[in-house]
């Protein structure tokens, strides 16, 4: 079945954040070679076409002309605002799609183009996909905004069907009162192809580049957020270093907790062994993997963790935190070394476990790589989204 | 205050990358704040803010249907707008 899908994406290349944005564009190249033709609507990047075509994937960033509006100003109306701008700008689009080519349904992600989805099923009674990849309560706990769990409660009881990202996720959603039988669990993937172990030349340019050079390199990728556990990390080093001296840990990404790490190292007397690498261009990613000998994501919360695959896709062993979505995929001495979340002793023992123990550390990176070639590939994921479309579609009057 | 959407939404972070705290908000915010052109915000202080909102976005959504054949699209649209417009003052933090 050829469908003519429209994919509402808050992010897309170049502006990736998250793993929604990993999602949305590997999955949407995905279902294109399952033969969907994939319009995908998001929100307008600077130096970015208003419209782009990758094979049956078409982009179409929105809004398309300078809007510019009288608004009292302070930050959480200015993203409101913003996001509130974005929806109606993509339902217009939507408009002028659907005279095209009928599309067959909308795929909306997450709360941030809830409000488009739910104009274009109450007006034009579109069918409406909703994929959440985490919920406001899990993002911020009691912090969060009322309003955005509202409009995630709206959008999971309007929605024909609901996918989560992971069981962890499922449950969170069921919390809000989302029938079981509407909801399908499925997991991310990663491009096994692109991620894979690095060549020596790869890897020496990457040790050059963030002078690493006789170095036992200990690896986290990701945002700089609380929710991250980075910190933790940071408590670990000196208990690590006490028995492994010639450790660096790398902490590549950017967020706006870097401040507070980098006079964390400081106070902690670690700075000499911890480089913040910043933002690493996407094509740079393989070979940062596959420089370090164990990559560590101490999450406090994570909805599921797609760095931890591309990690084991280029065959690094990984230790990680028992929480949200990540026991999921990475089982312990199996694949990887799980410890408890706010656990400095417990991560300072896995580390240095793993680069002690040569022969458990390739064991685990093998294993890694084989989960990853064998259950967390985009075709499945794209495959699965397809039944589901099929399954709404059938149940459509 | 003329706030340029194009703009904004092209370089507001992801709010999935962002734990809501009035930190992050001034911090991420700040990044926008240059891109914002200051005008009349008194004078709309003083008067009904969500009426001038509502106002504002209730024009950019007939700008965007102007001669579509949208059915009660429209409508719709002024709803979830003054669902959205409701909340604003919900949470926030004041400049």
């Amino acid at each position: 079945m050829s469908l003519n899908i429209c994919m509402l994406l808050w992010e897309w290349p170049p502006q990736l954040q998250g793993g929604l944005g990993v999602h949305g564009y590997e999955n949407s190249r995905a279902l294109a070679k399952l033969g969907c033709h994939v319009n995908v609507i998001t929100r307008f990047a600077v130096s970015s076409p208003v419209f782009q075509k990758e094979g049956r994937v078409r982009i179409y960033r929105v809004p398309e002309k300078r809007v510019v509006m009288t608004i009292p100003f302070n930050d959480f109306r200015a993203f409101l605002s913003a996001n509130l701008a974005f929806n109606i700008a993509a339902t217009a689009k939507i408009i002028e799609l659907e005279k095209e080519k009928r599309l067959d349904l909308c795929h909306v992600h997450d709360w941030l183009s809830a409000i488009s989805g739910l104009s274009v099923k109450e007006a034009l009674g579109k069918p409406m996909v909703f994929t959440v990849h985490s919920t406001e309560s899990v993002r911020s706990g009691e912090r969060g905004i009322e309003s955005i769990r509202e409009l995630e409660r709206l959008c999971a009881e309007k929605a024909d069907m609901i996918i989560t990202v992971s069981n962890y996720i499922r449950q969170e959603v069921m919390k809000i009162g989302v029938s079981e039988e509407k909801i399908r669990v499925i997991y991310n993937g990663v491009d096994s192809r692109r991620f894979k172990p690095a060549s020596e030349r790869e890897k020496r340019k990457v040790k050059n580049k963030y002078k690493l050079d006789d170095c036992r390199v200990v690896l986290f990728l990701g945002r700089l957020d609380p929710s991250k556990g980075l910190d933790y990390l940071l408590r670990a080093l000196p208990m690590v270093l006490e028995e492994e001296p010639e450790t660096k840990v790398v902490i590549a990404g950017q967020g706006w907790l870097e401040p507070m790490l980098v006079t964390l190292a400081k106070l902690l007397g670690v700075e000499e062994h911890v480089v913040f690498a910043g933002y690493v261009p996407s094509n740079e990613l393989p070979a940062l993997y596959s420089t370090a000998e164990v990559f560590v994501s101490p999450s406090l919360c994570e909805p599921f963790g797609i760095t931890l695959l591309e990690a084991m896709a280029c065959r690094v062993a990984v230790v990680s935190t028992y929480t949200g979505g990540i026991p999921e995929f990475v089982k312990p001495m199996e694949n990887g070394v799980l410890v408890d979340a706010h656990s400095p002793d417990q991560l300072a023992y896995a580390i240095t476990l793993l680069l002690q123990d040569e022969a458990l550390r390739h064991r685990l990176a093998e294993n890694g790589r084989k989960t990853v070639e064998k259950d967390f590939t985009w075709e499945k994921t794209a495959m699965k989204t397809l039944k589901v479309y099929e399954e709404v579609l059938e149940s459509s009057p | 205050m003329k706030l340029d959407v194009r703009s904004l939404c092209s370089r507001l972070p992801t709010y999935f990358s962002m734990v809501y705290s009035e930190h992050v908000f001034s911090e991420e915010m700040r990044l926008i704040r240059p891109l914002l052109e200051v005008e009349g915000e008194e004078e709309v202080n003083n008067g009904d803010v969500a009426s001038v909102i509502r106002e504002e976005f209730y024009s950019f959504i007939e700008q965007l249907l102007e001669g579509r054949d949208a059915g009660n699209l429209r409508d719709v649209l002024k709803k979830y707008a003054d669902w959205a417009i409701s909340q604003l003052d919900r949470v926030g933090v004041e400049k």
